[in-house]
């Protein structure tokens, strides 16, 4: 169920290291009508190498540093379960990117004051989901649309940037199922999503996202997970060293886009625990890495953790302003 | 129905039950007027589930069916439901007309001071405790997992094969149960 464990939100900290890779994670299962949550995570990534080459050793896969990037991310969300197989729910992350020549390589990009070796924050991108479960037995069936909408024009040109400041249209799917003939406390869940995005220069550049998670509950508080998260730009501009681009300059527009509408690709493996503090209240942690990419950047550690609060607005609500008196029962004698 | 108002008589207060501990008795008057004293239904019964519930909490709602063919299914068996609805944020008539309308036709109190579910140390809706006929607590924990597993179920098939019950604790999630 909710945050029991697959947690809902409890995952929601994934979105921070998947806001640089643009995917999302699975969620097969929802909360029950009337169940709102809300969430705080925090995330860390540091990232090491550019997967682009050089003039000597030109390629879209080819590590090279060429400075290291650290961002940080608090992302917040809240969901409803308006029925018990519908949800609605929205986040919004703050961002804050720095970058910094590693080693005394690496420059800056042209044009951009953010590459300066200073923190630079902002809120990033709304992320606005509907879920509708299809099936829940013997296999959770879980479609949803989302969009991806920037809450601001932001700087993208830079390595410290904090997003793509696109607009994304998703549609996509999830699938979940528990494991206990296999494995008692076991589960297994996955997405897949094709995200329309925003066109820049005319050129097309869509995706496709996709998550993994094998997870374990230890003890009935305490669940294991295994995650692996993907994804692959449809089309975009592909090119193997930085002089394939052109002059590196504002006045050449493949230049000032190419972060946006690269040809990008990427996959990230890791794990991450959560334990169920209340019956209301999760706290998880997760750790990931990319191990396989084309273009963009390869993160060598992403951390990220935070809690999720449960709660029936209704209850609350009544709580605070509901009736004292049940009505008409004698007095309970101890 | 025998859902209705209730009224209980404890013997004295605890903190929360350990699996294997003898339950402490307790007498309620359902929101019908029955009168059920746990000891006796012990008695008469293969084993008891007393079980919190809320009309309002949606983890409590989303397994209203399930507890409904439940009860029915272990009524069978010789096990018998009690639901206990505690706190003063749900009225007894709320309580009453919920059971109706979920078909919930085992025993239902209200429990305005909070008296079972401090004797027990229920703290959410849903949350479930199974006694077995010698009234030792054999499982405490949550309805069901929504990614797997039944666990009241297996519990009350567990313990009505003479089997081990395990896990005889899970952790139950759902709505705190209003204090004060």
């Amino acid at each position: 169920m909710r945050r029991q464990a697959v947690s809902l939100a409890a995952t929601g900290g994934l979105v921070c290291l998947q806001a640089l890779a643009g995917s999302l994670q699975a969620q097969s299962w929802l909360p029950p009508a009337g169940e709102g949550y809300f969430s705080l995570g925090y995330g860390n990534t540091f990232a090491t190498d550019h997967y682009l080459g050089t003039a000597a050793n030109p390629g879209d896969n080819v590590e090279t540093n060429r400075g290291h990037m650290r961002s940080q991310f608090v992302t917040a969300a809240i969901g409803y379960g308006i029925t018990d197989h519908l949800e609605l729910a929205v986040g919004l992350p703050f961002a804050s990117g720095r970058w910094y020549p590693a080693g005394g390589i690496g420059a800056p990009h042209p044009g951009s004051n953010a590459d300066n070796g200073d923190y630079h924050g902002a809120f990033q991108d709304f992320r606005i989901q509907a879920l509708y479960q299809v099936v829940r037995e013997p296999v959770a069936l879980t479609p949803f649309v989302a969009a991806v909408i920037p809450s601001h024009s932001y700087t993208y040109l830079a390595h410290s940037a904090i997003g793509r400041d696109l607009h994304e249209y998703l549609v996509g799917v999830n699938f979940g199922s528990g494991l206990d003939r296999l494995l008692p406390g076991g589960y297994v869940q996955a997405m897949y999503s094709y995200a329309f995005v925003e066109r820049v220069l005319d050129i097309h550049h869509d995706r496709s996202n996709a998550a993994l998670e094998l997870g374990y509950f230890v003890t009935p508080s305490l669940g294991a997970r295994f995650l692996a998260t993907g994804f692959y730009t449809h089309g975009g501009l592909s090119f193997r060293q930085p002089s394939d681009l052109g002059p590196g300059s504002l006045s050449n527009p493949i230049f000032v886009h190419h972060d946006q509408i690269g040809h990008e690709s990427g996959i990230s493996l890791g794990g991450g625990l959560s334990y169920a503090l209340t019956g209301s209240v999760d706290v998880y942690a997760t750790y990931m890495r990319t191990v396989l990419g084309h273009l963009g950047v390869r993160i060598e550690h992403g951390i990220a953790f935070g809690f999720s609060w449960g709660f029936s607005p209704k209850q609350v609500a009544r709580g605070m302003f509901g009736p004292r008196s049940v009505g008409g029962e004698p007095a309970v004698q101890p | 129905m025998a859902s209705a108002l209730f009224v209980i008589t404890l013997a004295s207060r605890a903190s929360a039950l350990d699996i294997g501990a003898v339950a402490p008795d307790f007498h309620i008057r359902t929101l019908d007027g029955q009168e059920v004293w746990l000891a006796e239904a012990e008695k008469s019964h293969r084993a008891i589930v007393v079980l919190f519930l809320s009309t309002i909490c949606p983890y409590s709602n989303y397994y209203n069916d399930l507890i409904r063919d439940m009860a029915v299914e272990f009524d069978k068996k010789g096990v018998l439901f009690i639901g206990i609805n505690s706190g003063r944020i749900e009225t007894a008539e709320e309580a009453r007309t919920h059971a109706l309308e979920h078909g919930h036709t085992f025993p239902i109190a209200k429990d305005p001071q909070n008296l079972v579910a401090e004797r027990l140390g229920a703290r959410r809706t849903p949350e479930v405790f199974v006694l077995d006929a010698s009234g030792r607590l054999v499982y405490h924990g949550r309805v069901a997992s929504k990614i797997s597993s039944p666990d009241l179920k297996n519990a009350l098939d567990a313990l009505l094969a003479g089997r081990p019950v395990k896990p005889a604790e899970t952790k139950a999630f759902g709505c705190a149960i209003p204090r004060g």
